[in-house]
């Protein structure tokens, strides 16, 4: 290094960047607030599927033993208003087993209708969705823009693609569509995305592993067969990386595979899981992030033109802050600061933190993890997770699902187990969490092996619930009964967007700040959360100012929206008066009013 | 999912490193001992009656002072004895112990000499000027030294010992076995010699072969505790861990007192995810030797891999006051101040780190980390820049080099982000022809040899001209000798031989080949 004058220089260049830096940050960062006490009652968390009837059990390979990769990524969950009453409903997709059932009693994806009355009931086989086979994960758009939204279930094997009929059935349209593959793929996530904002819904779909039984090798027989001296599944490292595939929408109820024209298939190799959909950048074009295991993640970047480009590395969301490769399994995305941009939360391995993507803006992250207080749980496997604003005060808090892959961990030891808690982290609404799952009810630690999570206002009562696919058990449905603050909810309806309004952002401003969402299709972990966003309001009456970004580049804002109410927004035409609605005031069995 | 992270590859790390520092601290104990298995200054042989004269009290005194820290008091006291003996060497030689510990070199050397000018044949003496000119870089004075300390007193086991570290430095690894085994026999207690020894041999003639040697002479000699040692550290080097953890378990067993072979046994319980077991012998360890820096830095390893940061902190601060040479442990306090976000004196920790240990790629890494959570940008880019000059692949310097850059708008960046993309590519590839070696193998264990040679051909396809490829065309030769396929297993190992042309086993098995009657089904 040289001395004097290139010392002084240096020295004045770091002061001023460092000047620079924190100017930058102050910019970003809100301003502060104080952490909101923990008031008694704020959070308490009950499971209410049993009394839901959410029923049915997930299948999905062995539960003492798994001895192939496909038996441990486990089923998302999904959350949409399929006969738009107005009522969300849910579906969730099922498994399988590595022996296989004979014909006729294999388990099946279920959908369950909302009764209105905090029940639900198993329609699968009058709506079509009793698909069996190894699903995986699903997603919610409308690609044909009839005004149903229509559902893509992945499977390894064939994906399918099921239209609404609009009657309470579905149709597999998923040849017809040009979406059936020559061969069987392992997809896992999807998303429907308007990504060359002509008004209709194209879809991209996550690929993880070129997977057969034999094809790889058996536990322990290998580097990647092992984990903390245990024979376990092999992979997915040392296994053959499959590829992303994007569909255009043509617009006639087809779809052509344009992976390659698009600059998709030009990345580094990804074992990938959760695909999360967002205008990282805000330049009114949707870009698409993926959530890869054991590889770089990955950020197609927008081009405008039809094409992408994968930023991962530059944007600083391909690896963690150390620049290492993590085993990316869930993501979620909101705006956990108030700063206007997506974060992105994603969830790891045991042995390693969630990582939480602070979005700098111009397309550049910061890995903050432990800057914001989620480095401190490591042992937990995450997979499914979301933004999650439980309480109504605007500000997302986060929660995580976990389990292990390998049964054979359960009592040996070795800091882990195969049945997880979740965890749930407070926004302390200073870009830090606290994490709060202890005194959020003991459902939270009880332990499941969890895999997809979706969230929705399941009994329009103005709180959101969170749905959890267990692999092996029943599902769990949390709803936090504490008290709550005011919130909006409001569904946006294309026209000259897409009619789901996928890619829409949408700023709610109070005298409390503001914060912005999108409309999205996938994210989770291989999930759909219901499209009504929803926005807690905190102590505010009213929503001071809306503003919807529409794909098809329309702003508009709206003003003064009173608090507690369930809006539908149709694009150019503002507030649908005739479809907005209060809250309902239903009781659910077997569980006393939730406090207001 | 098995992917090592941050966490784990630092443990990977750290684990070995301390079996690393046990075996270099007990290898300078040794070699700081005044006369053959004493380990401290020359002390009277008198029996305490009158005739002890005074200035065999006053080195009696300074003994114990030195024994107590107490280095300026020692010091005077030493000179006093001179005054009243100024012809004693063993009183110069003591002397010159405590300048050394009081980091006084030149006066140490000035002592160390005069105590020879009076008696040429202090082996000792002979033996920690040795000591001085290794630290010094002398090679040639110090075999000098250490060749006169053994020709002063030829069973003296710590100068063969020194001796050998001399040579094995020097690549002279035929003449280290020779030296590590004469201190071996001559001080059979000496686990030093062994491991020494063991890694030496290793390192020569492979592993199994280390090992070959360690069992035969636990076959004459079981209750050497020494060996055992030894053979757990080539044990752990190989992989074994199984095996490790029995060796280093007798190696307890027969000394139950030595905070080491805890200590070793501990690590390798650790390895095996014995944690529980494993912290239980650390902290035997520490309860035994409070003042091993080494068990320390072990110990808060463990609280540090626990999560358990409080006590890993106090662990590490411990360690360093009890070595402020150990720059481990500087390293992984300042992973502990970093996980807390006190970036500033985690800055402070990798410095000293870094000063202690330059040529530590990760240590630069993660100083350079730092320095950018400080915003010190220009700092962080010097010290990745000379991560990746020690280690070309430290790949997590590569990559936040070249976002730093990037950021910067730097024409560097590109170039390095290359070279980053390139890395991953090739690890890319490495796991894959790693698992279809492994699943190549599996077949053909099960005899499926048609299955074991496609994985194979694969993954050569994908090799390409990796660092496996000598590897998979042997493999690859084998299977097809399985199947009768011999003029193709031949092309093979012709090609192992232009890769690998000293490959002695494959140059056999071609000579075997050869010399078969043609018979291809």
């Amino acid at each position: 290094m040289k001395r004097s004058p290139l010392l002084r220089l240096i020295t004045a260049s770091s002061v001023w960047i460092t000047i620079a830096v924190l100017a930058s940050a102050q910019a970003q960062h809100p301003q502060p607030h104080e952490s909101p006490p923990a008031k008694s009652g704020a959070v308490q968390f009950e499971d209410i599927a049993h009394q839901a009837k959410l029923t049915a059990l997930d299948v999905y390979g062995g539960e003492k033993k798994k001895e192939f990769i496909i038996e441990t990524t486990g089923n998302g969950a999904a959350i949409f208003d399929y006969d738009n009453d107005g009522w969300p409903d849910i579906f969730l997709p099922n498994g399988s087993t590595v022996e296989g059932f004979a014909p006729g009693s294999a388990p099946t994806g279920h959908l369950y209708h909302n009764n209105h009355d905090g029940t639900f009931t198993d329609v699968s086989a009058k709506a079509g969705l009793s698909r069996a086979g190894w699903g995986q994960g699903a997603c919610t758009g409308d690609y044909d823009n009839d005004g149903n939204l229509d559902l893509l279930e992945t499977f390894w094997g064939q994906n399918v693609l099921f239209h609404n009929n609009g009657d309470g059935t579905f149709t597999d349209v998923t040849e017809k569509a040009g979406l059936k593959t020559p061969r069987d793929e392992w997809s896992t996530g999807c998303s429907f995305i308007d990504y060359d904002r002509d008004g209709k819904a194209d879809l991209f779909i996550v690929r993880y592993v070129d997977f057969s039984y034999d094809s790889v090798p058996r536990p322990g027989q290998g580097q990647w067969c092992q984990w903390k001296g245990i024979n376990v599944m092999c992979g997915p490292r040392g296994l053959k990386v499959a590829v992303n595939i994007l569909y255009h929408n043509n617009g006639d109820g087809t779809f052509t595979d344009v992976s390659r024209e698009s600059g998709i298939t030009k990345t580094t190799g990804c074992y990938g899981l959760t695909s999360l959909t967002g205008d990282f950048d805000q330049d009114g074009w949707p870009d698409i992030y993926v959530a890869c295991d054991s590889t770089p993640n990955l950020l197609y970047h927008n081009n405008h033109d039809g094409t992408f480009t994968d930023i991962g590395h530059p944007a600083g969301v391909a690896f963690n802050e150390d620049g290492t490769e993590q085993a990316g399994m869930g993501l979620s995305g909101d705006d956990y600061t108030h700063s206007g941009m997506q974060d992105i939360i994603k969830t790891n391995f045991s042995d390693d933190a969630p990582t939480l993507y602070l979005n700098r803006g111009k397309n550049v992250f910061d890995d903050v993890t432990f800057r914001a207080g989620l480095g401190t749980i490591r042992n937990w496997l995450g997979w499914g997770v979301q933004f999650f604003d439980f309480d109504n005060s605007g500000w997302p808090g986060i929660l995580m699902v976990n389990g292990h892959i390998a049964p054979e961990v359960e009592g040996k030891g070795l800091g882990t187990s195969y049945r997880e808690p979740k965890v749930l982290y407070m926004n302390l609404r200073n870009g830090e969490f606290r994490n709060v799952t202890e005194r959020a009810g003991s459902v939270l630690s009880q332990r499941h092996s969890a895999r997809g999570l979706a969230l929705g206002d399941l009994f329009n009562d103005g709180r959101l619930e969170a749905l959890v696919n267990n692999m092996n058990e029943k599902p769990s449905l949390y709803r936090n009964t504490g008290r709550l603050g005011n919130f909006i909810s409001l569904q946006l309806v294309g026209t000259n967007s897409n009619r789901a309004a996928l890619g829409a952002q949408v700023t709610v401003q109070t005298v409390d700040g503001r914060r912005t969402q999108e409309v999205r299709s996938g994210g989770g972990y291989i999930s759909q959360n219901e499209l009504r966003l929803h926005f807690g309001l905190g102590q505010a009456q009213k929503a001071e100012k809306v503003t919807i970004h529409w794909p098809s580049g329309l702003v508009e804002t709206l003003t003064g929206l009173s608090a507690n109410q369930f809006y539908v927004v149709r694009e150019g035409h503002g507030i649908d008066a005739a479809q907005t609605r209060g809250v309902r005031e239903i009781k659910l069995p077997g569980l006393d009013p939730a406090a207001k | 999912m098995t992917i090592p992270t941050r966490a784990s590859r630092i443990a990977l790390r750290g684990i070995g490193l301390a079996l690393s520092v046990v075996v270099l601290v007990q290898a300078a104990r040794a070699s700081g001992s005044a006369s053959p298995g004493t380990g401290a200054p020359w002390s009277s042989q008198a029996n305490g009656s009158e005739a002890q004269s005074e200035a065999d009290r006053l080195n009696e005194e300074a003994n114990q002072l030195f024994a107590a820290g107490k280095l300026a008091a020692a010091t005077e006291a030493y000179r006093h004895a001179l005054q009243l003996e100024p012809g004693n060497a063993q009183f110069h030689f003591n002397l010159a112990l405590v300048l050394g510990a009081s980091g006084d070199v030149k006066l140490e050397k000035q002592e160390l000499e005069r105590a020879l000018q009076l008696d040429p044949g202090l082996a000792a003496a002979h033996n920690q000027l040795g000591l001085l000119s290794i630290q010094a870089g002398q090679v040639g004075e110090a075999e000098k030294e250490l060749k006169a300390a053994i020709a002063a007193n030829a069973g003296y086991a710590e100068a063969l010992n020194n001796l050998g570290v001399l040579y094995a430095r020097e690549g002279r690894d035929s003449d280290a076995v020779e030296a590590f085994r004469q201190a071996a026999e001559a001080d059979p207690q000496s686990s030093s010699a062994f491991v020494n020894l063991a890694l030496t041999l290793a390192k020569q003639s492979g592993m199994d072969e280390a090992k070959r040697q360690l069992n035969a002479w636990i076959q004459k000699d079981p209750n050497n505790a020494g060996v055992y040692m030894a053979l757990g550290v080539v044990c752990t080097r190989a992989g074994q861990g199984p095996d490790a953890v029995a060796a280093f378990h007798k190696a307890a067993e027969l000394e139950p007192d030595s905070s080491d072979a805890h200590l070793n046994l501990g690590m390798a319980l650790i390895l095996e995810f014995d944690r529980q077991n494993g912290l239980q012998e650390l902290k035997q360890a520490v309860r035994l030797k409070p003042a091993s820096a080494a068990a320390h830095l072990s110990l808060g390893h463990f609280y540090f891999e626990d999560g358990n940061y409080d006590e890993a902190r106090r662990e590490f601060l411990i360690a360093t006051r009890l070595d402020p040479m150990l720059g481990d442990a500087y390293y992984f306090w300042a992973l502990v101040e970093r996980q807390a976000n006190n970036y500033g004196h985690a800055v402070e920790l990798l410095q000293k780190a870094v000063a202690l240990d330059p040529d530590n790629a990760n240590t630069h890494f993660l100083l350079g980390q730092c320095l950018e959570k400080l915003g010190r940008t220009d700092g962080a880019i010097k010290q990745w820049k000379e991560a990746i000059r020690i280690d070309p692949e430290q790949s997590e310097a590569l990559y936040n080099l070249a976002r730093a850059l990037n950021r910067l708008h730097d024409p560097e960046a590109p170039r390095y982000q290359r070279r980053f993309d390139e890395l991953e590519k090739s690890k890319e590839v490495t796991d894959r022809v790693q698992m279809l070696r492994s699943f190549a193998l599996q077949a053909g264990k099960s005899q499926n040899w048609p299955r074991a040679i496609e994985q194979l051909q694969q993954a050569l396809e994908l090799c390409g001209k990796c660092g496996s490829a000598a590897l998979l065309h042997k493999n690859l030769a084998y299977f097809y000798e399985q199947t009768g396929k011999i003029n193709e297993a031949k092309d093979e190992l012709q090609k192992v031989l232009a890769l690998t042309p000293n490959d002695e086993k494959a140059q056999q098995a071609l000579s075997d080949l050869r010399s078969l009657p043609s018979s291809e089904p």
